[in-house]
């Protein structure tokens, strides 16, 4: 019995001896082995849908499968510190959205713009004000008098406080027109709270509430930024107004900063070819967020200056010091 | 009538080969991942999420859809067996469903859950498939107080579970809330009680306390027990549907039951173990023998089981009206939609019923499909449970931190899942009650973010929650409950400051 | 006779300390550094929630220990009696088996899911009795192997294969399992 067990033990320490020789010898070529694609939301919402299509579409031009995992928690932080923690080799990529990036700016956690190095910004959103359809706000131009007339009575649901929803109401109130803000903690409680009557706007992005849009429970009254958005030209632009706030919330693909060039630049390539693809433009054109491509600089450029704008924002209204 | 030809169109849909079959292997992988101590099957939903993609729409929806009932259900195959709740909805199915085990053999504990889930299941199915828009009205038309108050009646119902010391199990509930406020808060994202613990930043799940008190506690105690430990429950019987007869016997409780798990069901973020936990604090307050509840009173089994199931079809109502996912398994199937390019909603019933009502249809067969696959996985789970008890509890632990990792796949939550293994053992042995802990773990993040949205939107009107007739109800329904059950208490102390 | 006493006091010294450490942390532990006041609007900020439910704590740890001093109610003490004095537990086993448990977490981290569970599967069985070397053995190592394909290769869970050295050892089980 015992010299059966000796020989089997043997039997496996061969095994695994010439297993890792064949896997050093393997090891050169990027990627032979599954690259985990790390969704720091839950699943359900706009990063879980950026991180499964570009899943499925980097699985043909990688070669191995790119299996998505949801790790939620912390404004997004949980799954970004699991991306820096993991071995900078390329088998481990991100989401990273400006949600995060806000929050980092609002003082949670201590992860940094420099942590990561950027593959691509993929997605751009504007942020915009929605009603239900039949309130009796009947544009952007009602609802700024409403609010001067009845100053607190307006309620915004929002996503929380110290957030771009948050900036945006509080920018508003600096303008003269004070409204409530209405956390939720989930979205799903939001967006039921002004449909059945029991807040008046919505604050979000366009792609996440596609179904409410498509049919006609939510119609939006003003998109925040300079101009108006394609896919919404009847939408006034707050920047007709002189509501000069440009809050966009956007989504890219990260790596850790650590990661070899040369495994960078394959990444790179990988993800160009998927936002080459038919599947994607359809994708990002119907939740409203197709962007001008940028490379890996001017991606970790653009999120930097958000930072700094959110930052600035954050300062102005006394929400951190 | 429009919806009785709709559903029976969509019967004919859902009984297609292909699409019978996945919802068969859907339950099955359901009640297998349900009954497995640790793995929940919200987890397995998750898992399965890649797979969907290869799927149209439709047959996506079928398949997670009978997870999903399979998964509510399965939980209680392993509560009823090893006293080990196999997922967080099938915790109060082990305060009587056991006794009961032990009592009168595993046939009949297992009969009374699958033929109460069923029940609930179906009347939800039926709910969804006939009742979704005034459903969805009713859904709309509560608000944060509404959710407050509910959620309060479920932490009321702690009172009933004590078993004896009030003042005990009140400590147990407020220990258990407070750690479920551990990590970020959920409105201003500041974190709080982390004692400068970075693992403990993104909070404690309490899918995570369950496992690590209920499954690893208990492998602890069977390692460490020194008069042997026996998973192996004997059998007195056959497992059967019950009769006629049995089931008007437990009517009051199933209908109370199926009518608190439709209702929470809608609530979004509540969801099968809320619905299971006050639909057991709502039967213990009114049932005849609540006195005896905890022995293994048949009523104290059904009415959870029935509730839990109940949830199930009406959170799909705000899913597939609404386009809002109410629950955490919802939310999934939303993911699996909007990742085919579906968008769930009004647009959905005006643009496509057809694959609607072969998804009410489907809901309606998977719950009866699930009573026949869950006799077939509990037979052999009891099968299973003939193996040696230390390899039986080797493979609980290495499942318990499996689905402890899997909650947010998270390295943390698997230390915390074996601090609280440790800590549930010594609970249990020096007699500190567990159960409140987990339902403070539970409702207690709840009742924080509902009670602050409340008071952003009324303006810090602390009145509100007894103002709004709905809210206002719950809440004098929760304080019945309380003075009720104080009472006792109190006639005993007045007896004593007089004498 | 003296037992009964020093647990007596044993026990009542139980909810002082919870009242004591709820209190300790609603005063000083909520949320070090954040100014609470600051950022909070309305009635309720950050830290009310578990202020207030620390104090419950507290609140009921302090009923419970004048409880248990007066004995108000007659007939609680019985049901507050710990289960038993000696509740047939072998300590070292239980010692061993939470030593076990402790070490197969750190492990998860350090060497990977898939060393530490075969591992870990190997040495609960020996713990637990289980005489039959071949068994336990083959139980592990098939065990371990059904595991990693359930989890790694159908569900693709990112489960940690560990640090340095032990990641490519992890790495090569895989490939050797046809799992990558």
């Amino acid at each position: 019995m015992d010299r059966q067990i000796r020989v089997r033990i043997a039997c496996t320490i061969a095994l695994l001896a010439a297993a890792c020789a064949s896997a050093q010898a393997q090891e050169r070529k990027y990627p032979s082995r599954p690259v985990d694609m790390i969704v720091n939301f839950g699943p359900g919402g706009g990063a879980d849908q950026l991180g499964r299509i570009m899943s499925k579409l980097l699985e043909p031009v990688l070669g191995v499968p790119v299996p998505v995992s949801n790790i939620a928690g912390a404004s997004g932080n949980a799954g970004l510190s699991k991306v820096l923690g993991s071995t900078p080799d390329g088998y481990t990529l991100g989401t990273l959205t400006g949600l995060s990036v806000s929050a980092w700016a609002g003082g949670l956690g201590k992860l940094q713009i420099r942590d990561f190095a950027f593959i691509a910004v993929v997605q751009s959103s504007p942020s915009m004000l929605f009603v239900p359809n039949d309130s009796r706000i009947l544009d952007y131009r009602r609802m700024l008098d409403a609010a001067k007339a009845n100053p607190g009575k307006l309620r915004v649901a929002t996503a929380g406080y110290g957030t771009l929803d948050d900036i945006a109401v509080k920018f508003l109130a600096t303008k003269g027109f004070p409204m409530v803000n209405v956390p939720f903690a989930k979205p799903g409680e939001r967006y039921m709270s002004p449909l059945g009557g029991h807040s008046e706007i919505l604050f979000e992005e366009p792609g996440d509430v596609v179904q409410f849009i498509d049919s006609k429970q939510y119609r939006p009254i003003v998109v925040f930024g300079a101009r108006r958005h394609p896919a919404f030209p009847d939408t006034p632009a707050s920047g007709e107004f002189g509501h000069d706030v440009d809050l966009p919330n956007w989504r890219a693909i990260v790596a850790a900063a650590k990661v070899p060039a040369d495994t960078l630049a394959a990444l790179n390539a990988a993800v160009a070819k998927a936002l080459d693809s038919p599947d994607w433009r359809k994708f990002c054109g119907e939740t409203y967020t197709c962007i001008e491509r940028k490379s890996p600089e001017e991606s970790r450029q653009f999120a930097q200056r958000n930072y700094d704008d959110v930052s600035k924002f954050m300062k102005d209204y006394g929400m951190i010091k | 009538m429009e919806a009785l030809a709709g559903f029976a169109n969509g019967m004919v849909v859902a009984l297609q080969p292909l699409h019978l079959a996945l919802m068969i292997v859907g339950v099955l992988v359901g009640v297998i991942a349900g009954a497995l101590p640790g793995i929940s099957f919200v987890n397995a939903m998750a898992i399965s999420l890649p797979f969907t993609y290869l799927m149209s729409p439709l047959v996506a929806m079928v398949f997670l859809g009978g997870i999903y009932v399979g998964g509510v259900f399965g939980g209680s195959i392993s509560s009823l067996l090893v006293n080990i709740p196999g997922d967080p909805d099938s915790l109060p199915s082990c305060w009587d469903g056991y006794p009961i085990t032990l009592r009168d053999g595993p046939e009949r504990s297992l009969s009374i859950a699958i033929t109460a889930s069923a029940i609930g299941g179906l009347f939800s199915a039926f709910l969804l498939s006939f009742a979704s828009p005034p459903f969805a009205r009713l859904a709309l038309s509560f608000d944060q107080p509404e959710f407050f108050a509910a959620t309060f009646m479920g932490l009321v119902s702690v009172l009933s579970i004590s078993k004896g010391n009030l003042l005990l199990s009140l400590l147990s509930l407020f220990l258990g809330v407070a750690i479920g406020s551990i990590g970020t808060d959920p409105l201003y994202g500041v974190t709080r009680l982390t004692f400068g613990i970075g693992l403990l930043d993104n909070g404690i799940d309490f899918v995570v306390v369950m496992i690590g008190l209920f499954a690893i506690g208990e492998v602890i105690d069977a390692l460490a027990s020194r008069q042997g430990y026996d998973f192996n429950v004997k059998r007195k019987g056959a497992m059967k549907v019950l009769g006629l007869r049995d089931i008007w016997k437990l009517r009051g409780s199933i209908s109370r039951g199926t009518g608190v798990g439709s209702v929470i069901g809608i609530i979004p973020g509540a969801g099968a173990a809320v619905g299971a936990l006050v639909a057991y604090g709502v039967e213990r307050q009114v049932n005849r023998r609540r006195s005896e509840f905890g022995t293994g009173i048949e009523d104290g089994l059904a009415a959870p089981e029935a509730s839990k199931n109940a949830t199930t079809g009406t959170a799909m109502i705000p899913l597939l009206t609404l386009g809002i996912p109410g629950s955490a398994g919802a939310a999934i199937m939303l993911a699996a939609l909007t990742l085919h390019g579906v968008q769930p909603g009004p647009l959905l019933y005006s643009k496509n019923p057809e694959m609607l009502y072969a998804i009410f249809a489907s809901f309606t067969l998977a719950n009866l499909f699930m009573v026949a696959i869950s006799v077939l996985v509990a037979r052999a789970f009891g099968m299973l449970m003939k193996t040696d008890p230390t390899v039986i509890c080797a493979f609980i632990v290495v499942f318990s931190v499996v689905g402890a990792f899997g909650v947010r796949n998270n390295i943390a939550d698997v230390y915390i899942c074996l601090g609280f293994g440790i800590a549930g053992f010594y609970m249990k042995r020096f007699g500190f009650p567990t159960a409140p802990l987990v339902l403070g773990v539970i409702l207690g993040p709840l009742a924080e973010s509902y009670f602050l949205t409340s008071m952003a939107n009324y303006h810090d009107d602390l009145s509100i929650f007894f103002t709004r007739p709905r809210s206002g109800a719950l809440m004098a329904l929760a304080f019945g409950f309380i003075f009720w059950a104080l009472a006792p208490e109190l006639r005993a102390v007045w007896r004593r400051v007089r004498g | 006779m003296k037992r009964p006493a020093v647990t007596e006091l044993a026990r009542l010294g139980f909810p002082l300390a919870v009242a004591g450490g709820a209190w300790l942390v609603a005063n000083r532990h909520l949320a070090p550094g954040v100014d609470v006041e600051a950022i909070k609007r309305g009635i309720a900020g950050p830290t009310t929630w578990p202020e207030v439910i620390l104090y419950c704590v507290a609140a009921c740890a302090c009923a419970m220990f004048v409880r248990m001093l007066f004995g108000v109610i007659a007939g609680a003490r019985a049901a507050e009696q710990p289960q038993a004095e000696n509740d047939g537990y072998d300590e070292t086993r239980l010692a061993a088996g939470i030593a076990l448990l402790i070490c197969y977490g750190y492990a998860i981290s350090a060497i990977g899911f898939a060393w530490a569970t075969l591992l870990f599967l190997l040495a609960w069985m020996v713990l637990g009795g289980v005489r039959r070397p071949v068994a336990i053995v083959l139980t592990s190592a098939i065990g371990t192997t059904a595991l990693l394909y359930l989890f790694v290769k159908v569900s693709s869970m990112p489960l940690d294969r560990g640090k340095g050295v032990f990641e490519q050892a992890t790495v090569a089980l895989y490939r050797v399992l046809g799992i990558y």
